[in-house]
């Protein structure tokens, strides 16, 4: 009887300590997930093309117009 | 304008139904260098563009013909503003008589997303997140990318003997690697202008069991990083972190670190200016 109350106890605190170190570990998922999250990535959205001359032929093939944003640094690591 | 006019859903409409959207970046300094073709069919487009006189410049918004005639300009001061952009847009979807795009060629003409693989062998992605919390200039987020190799990786497990509470540290050269690119989103910067004054990392095994390992994390950042002059701009972070480890198996499952206070101080009139940023790290998965 002695026995299987220690092991009862022991799988009791075997869940305490798993849910303690989720609880360790959610702080932190959280607050990455906030920094991480933006309403600003939707440009992403934007079918874009691969390269500019890709899109020169595409642009001629469907007979449609360039949308063409040039810009400084590297608009895929938001340094730009 | 990534964090403007282009994620508002009315451009982010227009574009795709009526136009064959690029981006292009006068930079290579994190990029494959552009062909020559592309070079020439760029210089080309901005000789026209100056040639008529038409608004813009390096950072600009080009609408080119079919045939490669530059059919309209606007410059980023006006087109990062949805109000400008979009009926520049729509009054040349108007001129021109625009038909909306079919949707198989909008899908078969846009990049193919690639998921990159580390270099080297077991080798992991770490990515950094920035954002700063200053009103009214929001950047976004930036999110870099570095490569930790399979033996930088194994800095972070405990000693194979190691009990609970041991404590041991990061190399600098490492926790440097990773620290790197804390600095904020924004234009021009480039991660090698950034330079290190202190990256320390500090692990602690948590209770474990035999088979794995939980480690906690801790460390500082003190870097400088330059806007417009070379002494301008400073970072001190403090991060906290969680990483899982198989014992077992000598690998790291999961790793995790998140600023707790991070500024950036930068120089106005010779006065200190100081702004919050927020900074993470994660292994991918």
């Amino acid at each position: 009887m002695k026995f299987r109350a220690s092991v009862l106890a022991l799988a009791a605190l075997a869940v305490l300590t798993a849910s303690a170190d989720q609880r360790e570990v959610d702080p932190i998922s959280k607050r990455i997930d906030a920094i991480k999250g933006s309403d600003t990535n939707a440009w992403r959205k934007i079918p874009w093309t691969s390269s500019l001359m890709p899109a020169r032929r595409i642009g001629e093939r469907e007979k449609q117009p360039l949308f063409l944003f040039t810009h400084d640094g590297n608009i895929e690591t938001g340094r730009c | 304008m990534r964090v403007s006019s282009l994620s508002d859903p009315r451009i982010i409409e227009i574009i795709t139904q009526y136009f064959v959207p690029v981006w292009l970046s006068r930079d290579d300094y994190q990029r494959d260098k552009r062909s020559g073709d592309e070079q020439a069919e760029l210089e080309r487009l901005d000789t026209e563009r100056a040639r008529r006189k038409m608004e813009g410049g390096a950072v600009c918004v080009f609408v080119v013909a079919p045939n490669g005639d530059v059919l309209a300009t606007q410059r980023v001061q006006k087109a990062y503003k949805a109000e400008n952009l979009l009926p520049f847009l729509q009054k040349i979807v108007e001129e021109q008589k625009l038909k909306p795009r079919d949707a198989e060629a909008i899908r078969a003409s846009a990049a193919e997303k690639h998921d990159a693989k580390p270099k080297t062998k077991e080798g992991r992605f770490i990515h950094i997140w920035t954002r700063v919390d200053a009103k009214g200039d929001n950047r976004g987020v930036s999110n870099d990318r570095v490569e930790l190799t399979g033996e930088e990786l194994q800095a972070f497990l405990p000693p194979a003997d190691a009990k609970a509470d041991a404590t041991w540290t990061i190399p600098e050269k490492i926790a440097g690697k990773l620290f790197q690119y804390g600095y904020p989103p924004g234009p021009y910067w480039k991660t090698s202008d950034s330079k290190l004054k202190k990256a320390t990392l500090t692990a602690k095994l948590l209770a474990g069991s035999e088979k794995e390992a939980r480690i906690e994390l801790s460390g500082d950042l003190e870097m400088s990083f330059p806007i417009g002059r070379p002494t301008e701009g400073q970072i001190t972070a403090h991060f906290v972190g969680i990483a899982q480890a198989d014992r077992d198996k000598r690998t790291l499952a999961s790793l995790a670190l998140v600023s707790e206070r991070a500024d950036f101080v930068w120089h106005w009139e010779r006065k200190p200016q100081t702004v919050k940023m927020r900074i993470a790290l994660e292994m991918e998965p």
